[in-house]
């Protein structure tokens, strides 16, 4: 009897390892599972740091010694702005995103995470963006106008490519993480593995939930001040111009409603890892599991109301202060929340010493001295005192060091093995350590005190009568300690290991999930994906391992051979797909190569080469969609084990895709209001806007414009019925007048201002007019080629009455369509007509 | 059970809090920049008005996480996998962010009281 259970377990994984195979030789590149991209991510993540280090180390060596000349204020001005933007987007943004999509589907006992071929697309477009971006330095063409990029400097006195190199390498980066986030929010959702009620989610996932949320918030208010920043550059627009209307302050809101909430976007996964690391080595579960998911959600939605706090020296009324002020100290409770239940937890457990422990408390300490100078800075008659000076330069490397670079160096070292299959050394790790922790205080202490004493942020050189002179030389001394720190770390990644033994199963005796894995790992994840009955399962649940490991519970095989996972309920888990994700493919890189085409020709201003690219990056996604989602599949349902059936397709709600469509599309919708705050911004601080001498849209053309776009939502949702009806001849019919609907209504939208002759650059009005009729515009067109896809997809039977997940999510694309229509037709129409 | 108590009702007090925030910032901006030598008589009024109304559908918000954590239970706990468990940590988890948007909104207004003109 034995014996057959063991053939068949051996046939299971057989079938198993062929469907997750990953590809031998230069396919090897074409893979997409969250393994392979999550280790690519992470690696180059890290690689972009090192970059930024070794460009911080050139900061300091200029600033050592006073009146230096090591580097030219040209040369120091590209270096500093590209250390705060590699640091920023291309390595604490996406490390986070490495890490989640490497960790997560363990973590959540999901084979792979829904969408992985998106996260491939993603991971692409940031290779080739992050290349891009980076190697504008080799070239003397970098931005130099700070990370932040403040016109008027970026408009008016920086002609070179840099900042448009910043604005259009960043944005085709900035899709990538919206792309990311989609599908952590997916996952997260929708993915858990039976049972894992809302109250049993892994506390990572909570804090990557909340993280994959605000960045859809968060971001696309800064891609749409890129939008309005590389008009103004390429077309001149503008927005920024005092002179025609505009007003540079537009741009600092726009990039500090990104700027600020990005720092927790930052701060909360790195916290996430030492919440989760912290109860292994305290070897009890956290303390306090609710509260520190108030920490979460809480600091996520109070990060939003903080951003002027960047902006207290730009003549604000007092009130304004006082509103951000408030915030910005409110938000001083739910972190300090976290940090009270890590110690709770640590007092109550038995400690264990490991060095990702010495890397989390090392990094809670850090940590808290920003925290405690961030509350200083909060008020505004210090901040006024401090602003631009090097306190800010020692405060935000010791929130953003403490509160990210220590935890994930604490994280490193504890999932090495599950990564790499490897421990790191232990005596290796402390070295690095002592030598990171040492020299990072040597380095960033002393600006507190240059910065008090008056030295200004973002100079090339000071003078010697400044009295900053010996602070300088320790900073730089520091510096070299700490990178020394880091190359110990670099040495213990890279150092060959063909020696080294594997590590055990779950080596530090963890009880979360991921670390059921076996080590060496297996392509196809975990062996069967459990039924959870606690946070803990590893520690609470008698011979978990044993029955995942034996496939005693969900999907323990592969019976078609093809790469599956579990779709649950978002509340509370309950198993409601059989999802069938994509497997390897080229298809990836081609749309990313193509995307980053459109945004790299469009930094040069050659147009007819970003048209080419744009619609072959077009034409990629639109084949990689139409072969590889929303397959009808051989049979409805399928046995997943344990007695369950489960449907392998699904469409509406239940379904991963209306998911991601919805959330993108909450993201799209993000960025059009920032475009109307930009509206009502100029309306705030002008007497006259619309001004006297400038011609409005009308009235007609935008209203006609909004009720086709709107009609073309309705005629889509009928569209769909019809289809499900199975009537269809009806339903192209309709669908042909829908398609009809949007064009028109495009062309409806853009009449109104071209009939009325608006020129976009004499004033800052016609200019946003513009920009939100070509925003609808262009949505409403992409709505039309939607529709048509989906005509497509039924005349080529990939959609029918039945699998009918395409219409379905074009329908609910046209719902936001026509949101965007009626809003875009009542500013520009409706409101001058009303004021 | 879930459909009395969807996820997105965790949020419900924070988006409280957030319109709350984005009102009186609004309110104050426009008046500021529009009557900037005037007092701010009329924008405390409305910020006021506004004040009220966020804190008592946040109060409703503690209110309504207060009953659902302790809903005639005799132990509180929240980490099995029973639908008592997870409504309990619901009730738990919507009481401590009601009670952080409680506070935060309070502090807002706070903010605003103090001033007595846009200077």
């Amino acid at each position: 009897m034995e014996e057959v259970k063991d053939r068949i377990r051996q046939e299971e994984e057989k079938r198993l390892n062929k469907a997750w195979r990953v590809p031998s030789g230069w396919r090897y590149w074409s893979e997409v599972n969250n393994s392979e991209v999550g280790m690519w991510y992470t690696v180059t993540s890290l690689a972009f740091f090192f970059f930024a280090g070794v460009l911080a180390l050139l900061i300091r060596v200029q600033l050592a010694v006073p009146d230096n000349n090591f580097l030219t204020a040209e040369q120091y001005n590209q270096i500093f702005t590209m250390h705060g933007t590699v640091m920023m987007f291309l390595f604490a943004i996406p490390i986070f995103e490495a890490i989640s999509i490497l960790l997560l589907p363990q973590m959540l006992g999901a084979r792979d995470l829904p969408f992985p071929r998106l996260s491939a697309y993603g991971y692409w477009c940031f290779l080739l963006g992050g290349i891009f971006v980076c190697g504008s330095l080799f070239f003397g063409a970098a931005p130099k106008g700070g990370w932040f990029m403040y016109p008027p400097l970026t408009t008016s006195y920086q002609p070179g490519v840099g900042a448009d190199i910043w604005l259009l390498g960043l944005t085709f980066i900035e899709i990538a993480s919206i792309a990311a986030s989609v599908e952590l929010i997916v996952g997260i959702l929708k993915c858990r593995p039976p049972g894992m009620r809302i109250n049993l989610i892994p506390i990572y996932a909570w804090y990557i939930l909340v993280v994959a949320i605000m960045i859809l918030f968060a971001f696309p208010p800064l891609i749409a001040g890129d939008i309005l920043l590389e008009m103004e550059r390429a077309f001149n627009w503008p927005f920024f111009d005092a002179s025609r209307g505009g007003d540079p302050l537009l741009w600092q809101h726009l990039f500090w409603i990104f700027g600020h909430p990005e720092v927790y976007i930052i701060f909360l996964p790195s916290i996430a890892l030492l919440a989760t690391i912290i109860p292994t080595f305290a070897r009890v579960p956290l303390i306090g599991y609710s509260w520190v998911v108030l920490s979460a959600v809480g600091t996520g939605f109070l990060s939003f109301g903080l951003w002027v706090h960047h902006m207290f020296t730009t003549g604000l009324p007092g009130i304004s202060l006082g509103i951000f002020s408030a915030a910005s100290q409110a938000v001083a409770i739910p972190t300090g929340v976290q940090l009270f239940c890590f110690l709770a937890t640590l007092l109550i457990g038995r400690s264990v010493k490991a060095v990702p422990m010495l890397f989390a408390i090392g990094g809670l300490a850090t940590f808290v001295i920003g925290g405690l100078t961030g509350v200083m800075l909060a008020i505004a008659p210090f901040n006024f005192q401090a602003h631009d000076s090097f306190f800010i330069v020692g405060h935000l490397h010791y929130v953003l060091i403490g509160g990210s670079v220590f935890p994930i160096l604490a994280g490193i070292y504890y999932y090495a093995p599950i990564i790499i299959g490897k421990k790191l050394s232990d005596k290796l790790g402390k070295i690095c350590f002592w030598l990171v922790l040492i020299g990072f205080n040597v380095t960033f202490f002393p600006m507190h005190a240059s910065g008090l004493l008056g030295m200004p942020r973002r100079i090339y050189t000071y003078s010697d009568d400044m009295g900053v002179s010996t602070l300088n030389l320790i900073s730089s001394i520091g510096a070299f300690i700490l990178g020394t720190g880091f190359l110990v770390l670099l040495w213990d990644l890279l150092r060959p290991k063909g020696k080294l033994s594997y590590s055990e199963r779950n080596p530090w005796k963890a009880g979360t999930l991921e670390w059921s894995m076996k080590i060496p790992d297996r392509m196809w994840g975990i062996r069967s994906i459990p039924m959870i009955k606690s946070r803990y399962p590893l520690w609470e649940q008698p011979n978990f391992i044993h029955d995942v490991d034996n496939g005693h519970f969900y999907l323990p095989d592969a019976a078609e051979v093809m790469r599956e996972t579990l779709v649950t309920s978002t509340l509370d888990a309950k198993p409601v797909q059989c999802l069938r994700v994509p497997g390897p493919t080229f298809i990836t890189h081609l749309a990313a190569l193509f995307s980053g085409g459109f945004f790299i020709f469009a930094t040069y201003h050659w147009w007819v080469a970003t048209t080419i690219s744009g619609i072959l990056a077009m034409a990629t996604i639109i084949y990689w969609l139409w072969t590889g989602s929303a397959w009808i599949p051989e049979k409805e349902e399928k046995d997943v084990g344990l007695g369950v059936t489960l449907p392998i397709y699904q469409s509406g709600p239940h379904a991963v895709g209306w998911w991601a469509m919805f959330i993108t599309m909450l993201a799209d919708l993000t960025a059009f209001i920032s475009l109307i705050f930009g509206y009502f911004f100029y309306w705030t601080i002008q007497q006259n806007f619309p001004p006297e001498d400038s011609v409005g849209p009308g009235i007609f053309w935008p209203v006609t414009g909004a009720l086709l776009i709107s009609l073309s939502w309705l005629l889509t949702k009928l569209a769909k019925k019809l289809n499900n009806q199975d009537k269809a001849i009806l339903f192209y019919g309709i669908l042909l007048l829908a398609v009809f609907c949007s064009l028109a209504g495009a062309l409806a939208f853009l009449a109104g201002p071209l009939k009325y002759q608006m020129d976009p650059t004499h004033h800052v009005y016609e200019a946003t007019v513009w920009i939100l009729v070509i925003w609808t515009a262009l949505h409403a067109a992409l709505g039309a080629l939607m529709q048509l896809y989906c005509m497509a997809r039924r005349l080529g039977k990939k959609m029918t009455a039945k699998y009918d997940a395409d219409i379905t999510n074009v329908s609910l694309y046209e719902s936001f369509i026509a949101i965007t229509g009626l809003i875009t037709a009542m500013v520009i129409a409706g409101f001058p007509a009303a004021s | 059970m879930t459909k009395k108590h969807p996820l997105w009702l965790l949020a419900l007090s924070p988006l409280v809090w957030s319109l709350h925030f984005t009102a009186s910032y609004t309110i104050a901006a426009i008046w500021c920049a529009k009557f900037p030598a005037s007092d701010l008589k009329i924008v405390k009024l409305l910020i006021g008005g506004l004040t009220f109304i966020s804190l008592v559908i946040v109060g409703q918000g503690i209110m309504s996480g207060l009953k659902k954590y302790s809903s005639g239970l005799a132990h509180s706990s929240q980490d099995t996998d029973t639908i008592q468990d997870r409504d309990r940590f619901l009730g738990l988890t919507g009481l401590l962010v009601s009670s952080l948007s409680f506070i935060a909104i309070i502090y807002n207004a706070y903010a605003v009281f103090v001033f007595g003109s846009c200077e």
